[in-house]
């Protein structure tokens, strides 16, 4: 029962992050550069159950944010896919208990898949994403930052025992 | 080990995904003009989400100026923001048709039918890798949109061309800062011909002119010659920002275009050709 719960409230995150990334690049394309809301996602599914759920929603979100773009598909899939493993083995390893511990945590993993996804980018369009957009470096730090509160948020819920 | 322990082993799920992700991104590669199935499976799938999703902002918008502003007013407004629409595109079109017919009546037989020929249409999303290569656009093969039609701005500026995928309500638009994107231009003043390709960064270039060629001014205006017989002649696409010879055979012109990419919300779709008559 626990174990149901747990993925529905995946899933339910999952189309809440699709839902968000929508309604920001129709207030302003650029905004979604800045505020990811599938990395969120998957970091924060990494840090709270580790490294298959880290895994699969990695796919899912990854393949998801791949659909909002017109080119190659399996770009954003493939950097999530392995960053959203990564981190949900390192996750299980490290003491990621204080809110500092886990912005740092997840900005390292958030940059390595940001940066996965560029390289990647670069490589097959030979255009770098660096130069065109802009917010693209402020993006760790902000999803580092959502990632954080959210974990944060989901314990302290955990602990008045209103999610699993 | 059976397969479903196979499966249940994080390590092979883990390599069966990227290898899974390394196929799907290899099979796409080389790119080609035509979209994948992917690509189109994709935007029939979830350009109605955008679709929804710009609804909702509209729909937040207006809500909130509609508590800030008096109720007639910004019927009003919106009554005159329409007609400001047509009434620029017209002037854009018909400055053109001034030049190649004279007659009157001829202009006036164009005018009846000017307005049957253009497609408003909202922008409802963006290219989120890069969004100055497309956009989505809340018109599609329902609304007489096919693709290569070309898209204007608010103001008459060429902002692109319509392109695959097209489904019922939904069209993708390849924007001319797009790399992608190509279109047969003319200098207003000097009358250099070329062909005007985007940089992926918001400005386009002009190809094709040669370093030995004295022609190019910064600063002069360009607008579609029409050559291409995709846009049509006359629509005003920027002005060029700066002129270099220093390596090669060509000339590299930077252009900056007209349209604001954050501007975009309404849109006009060309369903023809309107200066050929």
């Amino acid at each position: 029962m626990p174990r149901i719960r747990s993925w529905s409230m995946t899933i339910a995150a999952l189309l809440l992050a699709f839902l968000l990334y929508s309604l920001l690049g129709a207030i302003d394309p650029a905004l979604v550069m800045l505020i990811n809301p599938f990395a969120m996602v998957v970091f924060s599914v990494a840090i709270i159950y580790g490294e298959i759920a880290g895994l699969l929603m990695g796919t899912a979100a990854g393949l998801l944010q791949d659909a909002f773009s017109y080119g190659v598909f399996g770009l954003a899939g493939f950097s999530f896919t392995m960053s959203g493993f990564l981190a949900g083995w390192f996750s299980q390893k490290l003491n990621l208990n204080s809110f500092s511990k886990r912005f740092f945590f997840a900005f390292v993993f958030s940059l390595l898949q940001l940066s996965l996804w560029v390289i990647l980018y670069a490589l097959i369009f030979k255009k770098s994403l660096l130069y065109t957009q802009p917010f693209i470096y402020l993006q760790p730090v902000t999803t580092s930052l959502l990632v954080s509160g959210l974990v944060w948020l989901f314990r302290k819920w955990q602990l008045k025992g209103v999610v699993g | 080990m059976s397969f479903l322990r196979l499966v249940k082993n994080k390590y092979f799920l883990a390599g069966f995904l990227f290898l899974f992700h390394l196929i799907l991104i290899s099979s796409q590669v080389p790119l080609g003009s035509r979209q994948t199935l992917l690509e189109k499976i994709g935007f029939q799938l979830f350009s109605p989400v955008q679709k929804m999703a710009a609804a909702g902002w509209n729909f937040i918008k207006s809500s909130y100026a509609e508590i800030t502003n008096l109720a007639f007013l910004r019927q009003e407004n919106q009554q005159l923001k329409k007609e400001n629409f047509f009434l620029t595109q017209e002037k854009q079109l018909l400055t053109q048709k001034l030049r190649l017919y004279r007659a009157e009546k001829e202009l006036t037989d164009n005018l009846a039918s000017l307005r049957q020929k253009i497609i408003p249409a909202s922008v409802i999303g963006f290219d989120t890798a890069n969004f100055y290569r497309t956009a989505i656009i809340n018109r599609g093969y329902e609304d007489q949109v096919v693709k290569n039609l070309p898209v204007c701005d608010k103001r008459g500026n060429l902002i692109g061309r319509t392109a695959e995928p097209v489904s019922a309500h939904e069209a993708r638009v390849v924007l001319i800062t797009s790399e992608e994107s190509g279109v047969a231009v003319i200098s207003v003043t000097d009358k250099m011909l070329g062909i005007l390709t985007g940089d992926g960064q918001g400005k386009c270039y002009i190809k094709y002119v040669m370093a030995s060629s004295n022609l190019g001014l910064q600063g002069d205006e360009i607008e579609t010659s029409g050559l291409d017989r995709v846009f049509p002649p006359g629509l005003k696409v920027g002005r060029i920002i700066s002129i270099s010879s220093e390596k090669g055979m060509f000339k590299k012109i930077l252009v900056q275009p007209y349209f604001d990419l954050r501007e975009l919300e309404l849109v006009a779709v060309l369903k023809e050709n309107l200066t050929e008559r």
